[in-house]
């Protein structure tokens, strides 16, 4: 692994684009800044994991039966929303993409 | 058939034919499974609770999906400027969210993961996978309890 010890608002960049920002350190924590296209999802590892493992069992999961659908009682409410619009607009516009981590 | 039609060998299915397109594309695949770019979307039961992302790079690969509102009516997802670009969104009302859904053998204890949805925009067909950060919502919430838990609820109310 690749150590550099950095100060408060100093930079790394990661390739051309990617770009790593301390923006404050605590005493057990350390915000950090990343700058990177669209392209490079930026998650925290551990959330990461996490979705990754529930990716993985649901791709090997075997396509529920009718039957066994119907065994549950699985049947849409009639009043139940369906497909409703559930996106919110982010709260502010920021000037670039900037995602914050702390770690 | 037109020249469109794409005939695919699944696992799950048998062959299955599509229309180019009817094809969903992920420019980031999904979240540790990038490579999984190009889906097709399945409904898989008669009373439309699920459906089958089917991935057609791989076809070893489909996700069972399911509509969130169902399990829950309140659900919402604050999407970054980054992600309305990507999907290309520019009305929200245009974008619908699917839960993945693991069935284990046992299917009363099939599980969705609300955390990390799925979201579609329905006018350009892209799609991608967020994960919602420091969320209410959990990787593994029930699904039979849940909706047991609405259909109780709905009862009270009509007795109410």
């Amino acid at each position: 692994m690749l150590v550099l010890t950095r100060k408060l608002n100093e930079q790394i960049m990661i390739g051309d684009n990617i770009q790593i920002t301390v923006l404050s350190v605590g005493e057990e924590k350390v915000q950090i800044g990343i700058t990177a296209p669209r392209s490079v999802p930026v998650h925290r590892r551990e959330v990461y994991e996490e979705i990754l493992r529930e990716n993985m069992m649901a791709s090997r999961s075997a396509i529920p039966s009718l039957d066994a659908l119907c065994g549950l009682g699985l049947a849409p409410a009639p009043s139940a929303p369906r497909r409703g619009r559930v996106l919110e607009a982010p709260g502010r516009r920021p000037e670039s993409k900037k995602r914050h981590a702390q770690s | 058939m037109s020249k469109n039609t794409v005939r695919l060998a699944t696992p799950r299915f048998g062959e299955i034919a599509y229309s180019r397109d009817d094809v969903y594309t992920f420019p980031n695949g999904l979240v540790g499974l990038r490579d999984l770019r190009h889906f097709v979307m399945l409904d898989i039961d008669e009373a439309g609770i699920f459906h089958c992302l089917q991935c057609v790079d791989n076809p070893a690969f489909a996700f069972v999906l399911v509509d969130p509102l169902l399990l829950r009516p309140d659900y919402k997802v604050k999407v970054d400027e980054g992600t309305i670009a990507l999907l290309e969104l520019d009305d929200l009302g245009d974008a619908v969210a699917f839960a993945t859904v693991v069935v284990p053998e046992n299917t009363a204890e099939m599980t969705a993961n609300l955390r990390g949805p799925v979201i579609i925009n329905t006018k350009t067909r892209i799609g991608t996978q967020i994960v919602l950060p420091q969320s209410e919502y959990g990787v593994r919430v029930s699904i039979s309890g849940t909706l047991l838990e609405a259909e109780q609820d709905q009862e009270e109310e009509l007795h109410a």
